[in-house]
């Protein structure tokens, strides 16, 4: 940043400020928002009789595009010619790019029976040419999974990257009076309770396949780590040490499980194999350490401790030597949650007496919090691709799920139950 | 001046843009030319729900001793302050009457619940509602009672005794509370 | 931003004047005065021994 200190020299210079009591000058700088490619779905071509798919199919892949910060979704007039229903020539496109469109969807859409099929095309608006074209088939009840798959493909042609929107959210919630675990879509639709012991079912967390959610449970009386498989749907106890056994979390490769556990007093952090053996212990001090959450190279464990006096984020390498503290400002922060991009802890802070959503770099250097308003948000976690954080809030209701982009924008309410959700983990 | 003005304007230009954070747009290159229309057949992932089933074990007050209820009345919570797990004056005296209690009755085991009041962040409030649990469980053994009689047990912010979002609500939720074996 | 910068390159507590809207934006602003310290010192022929700097940060949407 020493550009700032060169820019104000420079600027002192040429204002050619004279003596004077309570001199006062005015500078400032503007910067560009990232350009996001202006998009725009031309037409939906549905039989007569299933029109009203149309718009469904527009509104999910519009919001999945919008979401995925590649796209500015625009809606260009309508090209009369496409109402036809055959597949646009490059003129067409062409025609309809002039509204400075860079990429035209055409979509066909047909249900028959139990089955659908959707015929989705990117062209390239200035030329004409396409860019991409797929025919997706599946069974009717899942139109949106279709339609999140094609936008996860346009997204990928575009970046090389694919999009989010065929991941989802397990989360815990007290709907049913106890705490269940639920899924639901990365878009909150399609919730779907995947516990149903009538205990307390806490923390879930993804394996890095995405095959396994491993949570904390007190379905045998006392707090254990258990592991659903989820193609099976058997339930197996990973951990259960004495006393608490908490805040599980993968390590990128799966072959570690992290957590805490307090059978020698204070809770420590301990590292087990996927089979729950090779018991070893992280941290070796007197206070309560919890939460861990591995960087994407599995390299090294960022953590909640109270060390110092007060809750606050360290980190150690993964085998737990090189302990050193990250967070330095207030007196509560806790609930790390490493960046898949490796680029950025999000965790949980309290500012002004509230808990906020605030995100650190690993060296330390740059702190932002990320949210504001009323009620107070906890327990963030990331999207696999960096770009969103959805995390647990009372602004609106006793504790619902909210998405956000990585810097804060885009506030989105996922949950509306009117129960209390927490504890959000994101798929792979 | 000319020349300052035009330099400086290009250094604020220049500064614009490193100065402020993340987000470098990216070079995103049009694939031109015609692609042919591939087919996909989409299944979502499996998703093995768990069956509905009552938990493995089912908290219950055994009295063999003495009746449930004047049990329950015997042992009281002892309260904590905000954030702490040091045994409060007033949580001392219930603490103390649960010891006499506890050297009376000794065939009675019970278990030390640990509590947290909904703020702060629900898992360093389990860590928190342990520390309660074993603190409350320390103050006991130092008055004579085996410690092979007590166990303890953290519910975090999860079962609460109280709902409403206010402080004497919040009170009443960071206790430790005790349940007979 | 305005904060108060001083002959020999410090500053006081910056503040924010008028926010953006944007609470990140904001921070990132902070943050930038913070990271720049210290200042150079004043150039010759600036005589008074601090300056108050008003600093504006815009955000624009580039299509």
């Amino acid at each position: 940043m020493r550009w700032l200190g060169r820019l104000l020299f420079l600027a002192l210079v040429w204002a050619d400020v004279r003596a004077s009591e309570g001199a006062e000058v005015f500078l400032g700088v503007t910067r560009s928002e990232v350009f996001r490619i202006p998009l725009g779905i031309l037409y939906v071509v549905t039989p007569p009789d299933q029109a009203k798919y149309s718009s469904e199919i527009r509104t999910v892949l519009e919001g999945d595009l919008r979401r995925s910060q590649v796209f500015r979704v625009i809606h260009p007039p309508l090209v009369p010619e496409l109402a036809g229903g055959e597949t646009p020539s490059a003129e067409l496109i062409k025609k309809a790019g002039r509204q400075d469109l860079q990429a035209a969807v055409w979509i066909s859409f047909a249900q028959k029976g139990e089955e659908l099929m959707l015929e989705g095309r990117v062209y390239d608006g200035k030329t004409g040419q396409m860019v991409m074209g797929k025919r997706y088939m599946g069974q009717a009840q899942h139109l949106r999974t279709v339609i999140h798959r094609f936008s996860d493909d346009i997204v990928f042609q575009y970046t090389g990257e694919r999009g989010v929107a065929e991941t989802r959210v397990v989360f815990s919630s007290s709907l049913t009076g106890s705490k269940e675990l639920y899924l639901m879509d990365y878009d909150g639709y399609n919730v779907r309770k995947i516990t149903g012991d009538r205990s307390l079912n806490l923390s879930p967390k993804w394996s890095p396949d995405g095959n396994w959610i491993t949570y904390t449970s007190y379905r045998g009386g006392t707090p254990a780590i258990y592991t659903l498989d989820m193609a099976t749907g058997r339930l197996s106890k990973t951990v259960g040490l004495p006393g608490l056994n908490i805040s599980p979390a993968w390590s990128p490769s799966g072959g570690e499980l992290a957590f805490a556990s307090s059978r020698d007093g204070p809770t420590q952090i301990y590292r087990v194999d996927r089979e729950g053996k090779a018991l070893r212990r992280l941290t070796l001090d007197q206070s309560d350490n919890l939460s861990p959450t591995w960087s994407p190279t599995g390299a090294e464990i960022a953590f909640t401790s109270n060390r110092g006096g007060s809750p606050q984020i360290y980190m150690m390498n993964a085998a737990g030597t090189n302990v050193r503290r990250l967070t330095f400002s207030g007196d509560y922060n806790t609930s790390p949650s490493w960046s898949p991009k490796g680029v950025s802890i999000a965790y949980t802070c309290r500012v002004d007496g509230r808990l906020r959503i605030c995100a650190i770099s690993p060296d330390g250097a740059t702190l932002a919090r990320l949210t504001d308003g009323p009620g107070e948000d906890e327990s963030p976690a990331w999207s696999p691709d960096g770009k969103h954080l959805i995390f647990s809030s009372t602004r609106l209701s006793r504790g619902d799920l909210f998405m956000m982009n990585a810097d804060g924008t885009e506030m989105e309410r996922l949950t509306f139950s009117g129960a209390k959700n927490n504890s959000p983990a994101w798929s792979p | 001046m000319r020349n300052r003005n035009q330099s400086f304007l290009l250094v604020i230009g220049g500064i614009g843009i490193a100065l402020l954070l993340s987000g470098c747009p990216k070079k995103v290159e049009t694939v031109r030319g015609t692609a042919t229309v591939q087919e996909e057949k989409v299944t979502p992932p499996a998703e093995g729900m768990q069956p509905e089933s009552a938990p493995m074990v089912e908290e219950t007050l055994v009295g063999r001793d003495a009746d449930a209820s004047s049990i329950a009345k015997s042992l009281g919570d002892a309260y904590f302050d905000y954030d702490r797990y040091t045994i409060r004056d007033d949580a001392r005296a219930t603490l103390e009457n649960n010891a006499h209690w506890l050297n009376g009755n000794p065939k009675a085991r019970v278990k030390i619940e640990g509590h947290a009041d909904e703020r702060g962040t629900s898992e360093y409030n389990l860590a928190l509602g342990e520390r309660r649990a074993q603190s409350a469980k320390r103050f006991l053994t130092a008055l004579g009672v085996d410690g092979s009689r007590l166990s303890t047990i953290s519910y975090g912010e999860e079962r609460p005794a109280c709902a409403d979002m206010i402080e004497g609500c919040y009170a009443k939720n960071r206790r430790v509370h005790f349940t007979i074996q | 931003m305005v904060f108060v910068l001083s002959a020999t390159g410090n500053i006081d507590e910056p503040k924010i004047e008028k926010s953006s809207g944007n609470a990140f934006f904001d921070q990132a602003a902070l943050r930038a005065i913070y990271q720049a310290r210290p200042f150079p010192p004043f150039p010759q022929g600036i005589q008074e021994p601090s300056l108050k700097v008003h600093f504006s940060f815009s955000l624009t949407e580039k299509s």
